[in-house]
């Protein structure tokens, strides 16, 4: 997921050598947290990898898995038109806007700006406010 | 909604399935994620119960009681308590908020160790280009 000018690269794509575990899931793109339907991708480009696997399924056996129901409807989930996740993305990236618009404002505080992200990160300068130590803002 | 409805209405989707996920689910994923530089197939693929769920496997294959992970700082704050539940000690990577918050390298190599099994990547927030030689963990979550 990422705003408008960026481009993404998945991670296992970049590495000929390194395995790469790829953690994913519905929640996020699709907007459904609670349906719990997630994914691990192995990448592994030399075969070193197969002992893991292996731990991996022992694992999963722990509790026995997804949601059955939203597992057998996945492949008409993930063939949702794209159309859905470009105006998922273009409605985060607006709100996104507006909130560092709004906190720009603010005395004391300085906006990260998000590349593709549904929450955005704040600098807070204690310095402007030397009375209350961060410790107590945040508690 | 309807694909979930006409499956609800079949009676064919309550029970247990492969504690790895349904084949349908698996090649599904397979199909819509394979790429040319980063092919996978269902025996690359494993479901579980939410991204929260993979990382609580993935943590918990890659490292042993004693070992460590590199996670970003700053980060979602889930990767600490599951590696940190399972004995695994955490190593904060600073991640650079004036390079649009891209992982600080030399910082990374500075921390890793005999004892370090992978580093976790949240991408896309963040670019990662070094390789090591062990494994890298990525979360696509968000």
């Amino acid at each position: 997921m990422v705003f408008s000018g960026q481009v993404f690269h998945p991670m296992a794509s970049l590495s000929s050598k390194v395995p790469v575990l790829t953690c994913g899931g519905l929640a996020k793109r699709f907007l459904v947290p609670g349906w719990r339907v997630g994914w691990i991708f192995v990448h592994d480009p030399i075969g070193v990898m197969n002992q893991i696997k292996t731990g991996i399924v022992n694992l999963s056996q722990l509790i026995i898995g997804a949601n059955s129901l939203i597992q057998a409807a996945l492949p008409d989930i993930l063939a949702t038109p794209t159309s859905f996740h470009q105006d998922t993305m273009r409605k985060l990236e607006e709100n996104a806007q507006l909130s560092a618009k709004l906190l720009a404002d603010i005395p004391g505080l300085t906006v990260i700006p998000a590349q593709g992200a549904m929450y955005l990160l704040v600098r807070f300068s204690s310095s402007l406010c030397p009375l209350l130590p961060l410790i107590c803002f945040f508690s | 909604m309807s694909s979930i409805t006409n499956h609800l209405n079949s009676y064919k989707a309550n029970g247990y399935g492969p504690s790895i996920g349904l084949l349908s689910a698996r090649e599904a994923l397979a199909t819509h994620y394979s790429t040319t530089d980063a092919p996978i197939t269902t025996k690359d693929i494993f479901i579980t119960s939410g991204c929260s769920d993979a990382l609580n496997i993935s943590i918990g294959v890659l490292a042993n009681e004693g070992q460590n992970i590199l996670i970003p700082r700053p980060g979602f704050s889930l990767y600490e308590t599951l590696a940190s539940s399972k004995g695994i000690d955490c190593k904060f990577y600073n991640l650079l908020p004036e390079n649009k918050w891209q992982a600080d390298l030399n910082h990374i190599e500075s921390l890793i160790d005999s004892n370090t099994s992978a580093i976790l990547v949240n991408n896309p927030r963040f670019l990662f280009f070094v390789i090591f030689r062990i494994l890298i963990l990525s979360n696509s979550s968000y």
